[in-house]
């Protein structure tokens, strides 16, 4: 959290031995979505956000800062690759290095701890993208005539040519979730889920690997 | 031994300490201390304990383990008259971790120059005090001996306690200034005026009301004034004709004029803040906070200062932000297993970000 952003008045500690560290509110509602659907209990998991990748070196020096540090058995980051994945995942392992904490040497590998650390970058290992990626895959296997359409409407409308992947990737989303959400098409991914019309489907299976990561290293 | 990162401090500063037995420590080594430590941590975890054992290790007298428990509240006199051995002993058994019959504290400045105390009881020299004696004199009894030692250079002193009062015997010369603001600490009146009036006569005084009047406009100049019960600061007070003494101002205003006389009285040394919080309104902790790191700097002063409070915290940042290398968070716990205060050291680095990052970090 930043110093520009208002700060809880009761702060923040640990209160489940699993901590995921993402970029932020969406990436957290969506994991929090995911990890609910397959099954994981709330109390078991706590969920941090890092405000984009350039903070998950200040967000980790608050976890190890913490006084309930030593708590702390299990954490697992989750990142976007955007444009370059390699030099993504490379800036994750800098800022566990940074803070002492284990480096796994690739995405989706878990290393033992304490804590155990393991890092998962969307949409996989490798791939450009973001997770406005991830869910928009889903989307397309659920709803491939809108996904159709979100297609078609970017050219229609002359979206720039020069979008990396990330960005074309979040107007994709945004603009499937406009025409889907029909209880509040303003809605953003960190609070589509629950919402009569959001066009993600939770349970999808481009979803598996994540949960099935996330789920390893609960109980690794 | 339990370290905190590495770091620079100016060279007059303390860089560890070692203590074995006193309060709640039984056995701890901790090193790399900077200008600027602030210690948190829950209740009964070490916290005042950590501050009074480097007040004790820079004291030259006895007479202030007297002093620590009339500010932890564990009685302000001494009844001589109903004094036994048990008792007499009790004035200082709480100082032990457990049962311990001996403590010791020693702290290392950045130059390695060392400063240690060393207390133990001297069970064979403790006479038992006739309770119907007409003669307290001949009752006076010595249960604990105290003994500085600075590179090499050994001095013990004896309290003392006799119907005619404390006596301290064979001072030891002083190590480095320390002093010590306990908890519920309002501000000095005589010796806040003793320490202004010292500072006037060197004409050094402007910059304290300067500094006050930066965070609080309504007050103006001061001046020592001699009251019934001593010598008095006194202010003006905009609007008002009538100088006013600073007590009678504001408890926050007398506090901080205080902790600013105490940081010029403690020039080179150590000052230590016990709940640093206290009779401040939050948002004058930044300004205030400020200007004690200002203040501190320019003498070249190395604070210690505990705190409870969150906001307390939060309001650092701007300080923590600008002087991050020069701060360290202590935090003070207990182990449970052991029963013994530990100590963990965090840069200002890390201090910064968890506070940025809305973390607990108390």
């Amino acid at each position: 959290m930043r110093s520009d952003r208002p700060r809880p008045i009761v702060p923040v500690g640990f209160d489940a031995p699993f901590y995921i560290v993402c970029e932020g509110a969406a990436d957290a509602a969506f994991i929090e979505a995911l990890l609910t659907n397959r099954g994981m209990a709330s109390v078991s998991f706590q969920i941090g956000e890092a405000d984009g990748y350039t903070g998950f070196r200040r967000h980790l020096e608050a976890v190890v800062t913490s006084p309930d540090h030593a708590k702390l058995a299990r954490l697992a980051i989750v990142a976007d690759n955007d444009d370059v994945p390699a030099d993504r995942f490379l800036s994750v392992q800098t800022a566990l290095g940074a803070v002492d904490l284990p480096v796994p040497a690739a995405p989706s590998t878990i290393v033992a701890g304490p804590p155990v650390v393991g890092v998962f970058m969307m949409p996989a290992a490798g791939v450009q993208g973001t997770l406005e990626s991830l869910l928009m895959d889903s989307v397309v296997g659920a709803k491939p005539a809108v996904a159709a359409c979100v297609d078609a409407f970017r050219t229609c409308v002359a979206a720039p040519g020069n979008w990396g992947t990330s960005k074309v990737a979040k107007m994709r989303l945004n603009a499937a979730i406009a025409a889907c959400c029909v209880s509040d098409p303003s809605a953003s991914v960190a609070y589509v889920w629950g919402k009569t019309g959001n066009p993600i489907p939770i349970g999808s299976a481009v979803f598996s690997p994540l949960a099935t990561f996330l789920q390893q290293v609960s109980v690794t | 031994m339990a370290t905190a990162p590495n770091g620079q401090g100016p060279s007059s500063t303390l860089n560890s300490i070692k203590i074995e037995n006193f309060r709640g420590f039984r056995q701890l080594e901790f090193g790399n201390f900077r200008q600027f430590n602030v210690i948190v941590g829950a209740n009964a975890t070490g916290k005042t304990a950590l501050l009074e054992a480097i007040f004790l290790a820079s004291a030259n007298s006895p007479e202030v383990s007297l002093r620590l428990r009339t500010w932890r509240g564990l009685g302000s006199s001494i009844e001589v008259n109903t004094l036994d051995r048990s008792s007499y002993e009790a004035l200082w058994r709480d100082l032990f971790f457990e049962d311990a019959r001996e403590f010791f504290i020693e702290v290392e400045d950045q130059m390695r120059r060392k400063r240690s105390c060393r207390v133990r009881y001297l069970p064979d020299q403790t006479v038992t005090v006739p309770l119907e004696s007409s003669s307290y004199d001949a009752a006076a009894v010595v249960p604990v001996e105290f003994e500085w030692q600075s590179n090499g250079k050994k001095s013990q002193s004896r309290v003392e306690i006799s119907q005619s009062g404390i006596r301290v015997r064979n001072v030891p010369e002083a190590f480095f200034p320390s002093i010590f603001l306990p908890s519920g600490h309002k501000g000095g009146t005589a010796e806040a005026a003793k320490r202004y009036s010292d500072l006037s006569k060197d004409s050094q005084e402007e910059g304290i009301a300067t500094a006050l009047s930066k965070i609080y406009p309504l007050v103006g100049s001061l001046s020592v004034e001699v009251d019934p019960g001593g010598p008095m600061l006194y202010a003006t007070v905009k609007g008002l004709r009538k100088k006013l003494p600073t007590p009678a101002i504001s408890e926050g205003i007398n506090k901080y004029l205080s902790a600013l006389l105490a940081i010029n009285a403690a020039q080179r040394g150590v000052l230590l803040i016990d709940e640093a919080e206290n009779g401040f309104y939050r948002e004058r902790f930044t300004p205030i906070l400020s200007g004690l790191i200002e203040e501190s700097l320019s003498q070249h002063v190395q604070l210690f200062m505990t705190t409870h409070s969150m906001e307390f915290l939060q309001s650092l940042l701007p300080v923590l932000k600008a002087h991050g290398e020069s701060f360290l968070l202590i935090r003070t716990k207990r182990d449970h297993a052991t029963g013994a205060c530990q100590l963990e050291g965090f840069e200002g680095r890390r201090m910064a970000a968890a506070i940025e990052e809305g973390f607990e970090i108390r």
